[in-house]
Formats: structure tokens, C-alpha cells, sequence
């Protein structure tokens, strides 16, 4: 059941992380031509695009989280056999899921603060900054799973 | 705070991901400094949206279509034709195609994996030893990380706030030194060990351009459009991206855009958010470690002893060394760069020169146990142990040391161009 889950999210991320990035480039490529050829830009492109950097970024670290791909500077683990390795995946998993949601929540404080305080003609772009509460909590909950499910 | 700070260091060494140790850390400096946590998500925000941060994935796709498309082969083939008739000439077909590479895939460790296995076998067949064939693939494995559009680079000049088409200038001659210096060692060793030599043959060299002249343009264009002020960084990494599409999946149909495609934009966000997770949240933590006034006192407790621009400069590779081989070199960057910053521009040193010194540590660190990705990735890819890949790279390190006291020693390679 929970792998079931754990694979439902991981396809629904891929898409959307798929999907910014492939924007973004679209959406790059696009300024390029219309600056370059046609003398004018968007300036709200750029603002999007910005925001779509931090979307596929966001999803990629969640992906990476599942297929255990994140960067590490594990020395100790080479002095280790499998079987000890394999014992600490859990609390390790618990600790980065405690960090990842307590960075989610003061995500969220700063997106309220955002809300708040931003200039009017700022505020079309504000729902993009709920990817960073939601995205620590995406990978807060990755982390958690990791350690509901035992990882071939 | 020191044991925590000791008890965080250890967490990561027995393998918790790097940015949830980096973010606890930031959560603990927030703290005991008195200030909302949520500093560090106003950092990380105010990073993530600079500009050229949109440059890193896109050349990160780049990098991943490229390896995944048939342009390791085709350059391989390019650089056999050119220079395989010389003495070594197959070792310095590996530096040159490695260099060229690396500078797109962006050093992670990709390279041993895509030319890796097609030059091993070349390499043994035409009476390379083992040892030498190791050697010269595993420290390949991260060279072009100073020439452009290398992520490496990219990564320092947001870091450090120095203008990236300076970085990339800067880099191009050392980077240079270093393959000419490894090509001569080649050369020696090739006319020694008395390796098979090709005759050179025009027709092979026109027809190995034609199967890879697209793939030829793409430096040509990438260098004339940033060097020259026509795109900036971003519009060059828009339009590699979207010019290597056209070259493997339109021209040499390499790659399938119906049953490829999707993977290799979802391969590309893994390694770009792998990246930016760290980017971020270390970002938001070495910033308070400043606003602690931890470099000045660095610089406080290193002036009683150093005096000279010379012995920083010494003390300076010793300690990056030590990093390269302990962290990754994005990491290492990230966390490294601010506040090591401060502390060189107090001794003069140009924080342009700053970047080459430290890409170079780290470039080195990359093949130095006991965590040099490349003796890992080596590891698994040619099925030999650390120690042998090590004892392998041993000629190569020491070669890779003496251009690393050039480049620190000799500030003209890396500014040649700034007559300010």
C-alpha cells in the first residue's frame, strides 16, 4: 500500500518536474527570440521562469530523495559492512524527515510573510512561493517512506 | 554549539544527505544567534532567483542529452583521426575528448561512464599497460571543468558574486596548460613503451569531421557567443540545450523523443535539485556563519601566523586539497567559497585567481581517496579495487600537483586578460 503510494507520487513529480523544466527552456528559448529578433520581452517571463527553476529544482531534490540519489560525504559508511549501513538508513531517514519539516514550516512562515508584504504589482507571482512549504514537506514525507519501505 | 556542530559533522560523514545536515545546521546557527529560521528560506529564495541560476539546468540537460546521444563516440572517433597518429596518440585522444566532455556533462563522474568504457579497451588493445590506462581515465574523468560552459565554474562565480564570463576566461589557459602537460607525458611514455602507432590519413580525419561536425560547431558557438557579448549566460545555456536536441534527436537521431525524451528531462531535474538543495540551503547557513563574523575571526587567528600572500597561498592549497578529497566539489564550492573569500581578498589574491586555485584543488581532490568520486566511479566501471585505481593515478597526480603550483604561483595564466 505504502509503495503503491510511494509510486504515485513519484510519477506525479516526475511529470511535473518533466514539464517545468521543458518550459523553461520553451519559455527561454521564446525571450531569446523575441528580444533578439523582434526587439521586445516579457518581463513577467523572466519572473516565471525564475519560479519554474525552483519548481523543477524542488521536484528533482524530492525525486532524488526516493531514488536515494541525494549527495553525501559518507566516509564512515566505507568502513562499514551492508548490514550496518542498512541499520542506519532509518534513523538517518528520520532525521533529514525532521529537518525537512521544520524547513517547511518556516517555508510557510515566509510565504505568509510574502503574502503580507509584497508590492501589488508583485502579487501575481506569490502562488509560486508555496512550493517551497510544499516542496520540504514533499521531501520530509519522502523521507518518512524511506523508512516505511525497505529499499532494494 | 561545538557539539552539535561535532555531532552534525558525524551524522554526515555515516551518510545522511548533505543538505538536511547543512539545513540542521542553519536551524542551529539561526537559533543561537537569535534569529527567525526563516532567514534561511529568505536566503534561499533571494538565490534561487538570480539570474543566472536558470543557466545550471538548463546546461545540465545539455550535458545529459549529450551523454546520452552518441556524442561520445562521434568525438572519439573526431579526435582518433586527428591525433592518433602521434606518439601516445590514443592517450591524448582520451585527454582531449575527456576535456571536451567534461566541460558540458559537468564532472559527475558521467565521463568515466560514457568514454570510459569505449577508450579502456582501445586503450589495452593498442598495448597500453593497465596501470597507465587507469591512470589516464580516472583523472580524465573531471578534466574541462575549467573550460566553458563547465557547471563548476558556473557555481563559484554565483557563489563568490564574480562575474562568470570572467570565470570562463580565466579558465581557459590553465585548463589548456594542464592537457598540454598531460599530452607530453603521454607522448614520453607512448615513444617508451613503444605503443602502436596509426598512420595519419586525411580521408579519415574529413570523414570522422563530417560524422561529427554538428557536435564541433557547439564549443565554437558557445565560446564566440559568450566571449564575444552576443548571448549571456543563460540565453548560451538555452540555446545549447535546445541545439543539442536538434543535433541528437533531428540530425543523428540518437536519441527518441517519444520513448527518451521524458526520462532525460526527469534524469536532468534529479541531478539539478540534488545540486540545488544543497546550493540553497548552504548558501543560507555559510551567510550566518558570516553575519557570526566567523571568517574575521579565521582571519584573525591565521594572521598571527601567516604574514605573506605566498604562505596563504600554500596554507590555501593544503587545506583544499583536503577538502577536494573529503567533499564533493559542489559541495565543497557552496560552502567553502564564503568564507574562504575574505580571507584571500585580504591577501590580495584576485577572487577571479581565487576561482581557478580552488576549481583546481578540487579537480584533483576528485582522484584523491578517500572520497574522490572518480576512484569510486573507476571502481565500479573497470571492476578494480581503490588502492590499484589510486596507485594508478599516482603519475598523473603528481603531474596534476606541479600544474596546481603553477597555476597558484603564476596569477598571469589565470588573469592574462585583466589589464586593470
Amino acid at each position: 500500500m505504502i509503495e503503491k503510494f510511494q509510486q504515485v507520487l513519484i510519477k506525479i513529480e516526475s511529470v511535473i518536474a518533466a514539464f517545468s523544466l521543458f518550459l523553461l527552456l520553451a519559455l527561454s528559448l521564446f525571450q531569446i527570440i523575441t528580444r533578439n529578433f523582434f526587439d521586445f520581452g516579457y518581463p513577467e517571463i523572466e519572473i516565471i521562469n525564475r519560479n519554474l527553476l525552483i519548481i523543477c529544482g524542488a521536484m528533482g531534490a524530492v525525486l532524488a530523495t526516493s531514488k536515494l540519489r541525494h549527495i553525501k560525504i559518507d566516509i564512515l559508511t566505507t568502513l562499514m559492512n551492508k548490514r550496518q549501513i542498512s541499520l542506519l538508513r532509518c534513523p538517518l531517514a528520520l532525521f533529514s524527515a525532521a529537518v525537512c519539516l521544520l524547513m517547511s514550516y518556516y517555508a510557510g512562515i515566509f510565504m505568509m510573510d510574502e503574502w503580507q508584504y509584497a508590492p501589488a504589482n508583485e502579487r501575481w507571482a506569490l502562488p509560486f512561493t508555496f512550493i517551497y512549504p510544499f516542496g520540504f514537506g514533499l521531501l520530509g514525507l519522502h523521507f518518512l517512506l524511506i523508512c516505511f519501505i525497505r529499499t532494494k | 554549539m561545538i557539539a552539535a556542530a561535532i555531532i552534525l559533522v558525524v551524522i554526515a560523514m555515516i551518510g545522511a544527505p548533505l543538505f538536511t545536515v547543512l539545513a540542521a545546521g542553519g536551524l542551529l546557527a539561526s537559533h543561537s544567534a537569535d534569529i527567525s529560521p526563516d532567514i534561511l528560506v529568505i536566503e534561499m529564495h533571494r538565490l534561487a532567483t538570480s539570474p543566472n541560476m536558470i543557466a545550471i539546468p538548463l546546461f545540465t540537460f545539455a550535458g545529459v542529452l549529450m551523454s546520452s546521444g552518441g556524442a561520445p563516440q562521434r568525438l572519439v572517433n573526431f579526435y582518433r583521426a586527428a591525433f592518433g597518429w602521434m606518439p601516445g596518440g590514443l592517450a591524448i585522444v582520451t585527454v582531449g575528448s575527456c576535456a571536451f566532455f567534461t566541460a558540458y556533462s559537468g564532472a559527475s563522474g558521467v565521463t568515466i561512464l560514457a568514454l570510459g568504457g569505449l577508450l579502456y579497451p582501445i586503450l589495452r588493445g593498442e598495448g597500453y599497460k593497465e596501470r597507465f590506462s587507469l591512470g589516464l581515465l580516472t583523472t580524465s574523468g573531471s578534466l574541462g571543468l575549467l573550460f566553458p560552459p563547465s557547471l563548476a565554474i558556473l557555481i563559484y562565480g554565483i557563489v563568490a558574486g564574480v562575474s562568470i564570463e570572467k570565470m570562463f576566461f580565466a579558465g581557459v589557459v590553465p585548463g589548456t596548460l594542464l592537457m598540454i602537460m598531460l599530452a607530453v607525458y603521454s607522448m614520453i611514455y607512448g615513444t617508451r613503451s613503444h605503443v602502436i602507432r596509426h598512420e595519419f590519413e586525411f580521408s579519415a580525419l574529413i570523414a570522422s569531421i563530417k560524422g561529427c561536425v554538428w557536435d564541433l560547431f557547439l564549443p565554437i558557438g558557445v565560446i564566440t557567443g559568450i566571449f564575444g557579448g552576443y548571448v549571456s549566460i543563460m540565453e548560451a545555456a538555452a540555446a545549447t540545450a535546445a541545439y543539442i536536441i536538434i543535433v541528437e534527436v533531428v540530425i543523428y537521431r540518437e536519441i527518441n523523443l517519444r520513448t527518451q525524451f521524458f526520462g532525460l528531462l526527469v534524469e536532468s531535474c534529479i541531478l539539478f535539485g540534488s545540486l540545488l538543495a544543497i546550493l540553497l540551503v548552504a548558501l543560507g547557513l555559510t551567510n550566518l556563519m558570516i553575519d557570526a563574523q566567523l571568517p574575521m575571526k579565521l582571519l584573525a587567528a591565521i594572521e598571527t601566523h601567516i604574514t605573506s600572500h605566498l604562505e596563504f597561498l600554500l596554507l590555501l592549497n593544503l587545506f583544499l586539497l583536503l577538502v577536494g578529497a573529503m567533499m564533493d566539489i559542489f559541495s565543497a564550492l557552496i560552502v567553502v567559497v564564503p568564507l574562504i573569500l575574505p580571507l584571500a581578498t585580504r591577501y590580495g589574491i584576485d577572487p577571479v585567481h581565487l576561482g581557478i586555485i580552488f576549481l583546481a584543488n578540487l579537480e584533483i581532490g576528485y582522484s584523491t581517496p578517500p572520497v574522490g568520486i572518480n576512484l569510486f566511479i573507476a571502481s565500479q566501471r573497470f571492476g578494480k579495487t581503490i588502492v590499484t585505481l589510486f596507485k594508478s593515478t599516482l603519475p598523473f597526480l603528481l603531474l596534476m600537483l606541479t600544474w596546481l603550483m603553477m597555476v597558484t604561483y603564476i596569477p598571469e595564466l589565470s588573469l592574462w586578460w585583466n589589464h586593470e
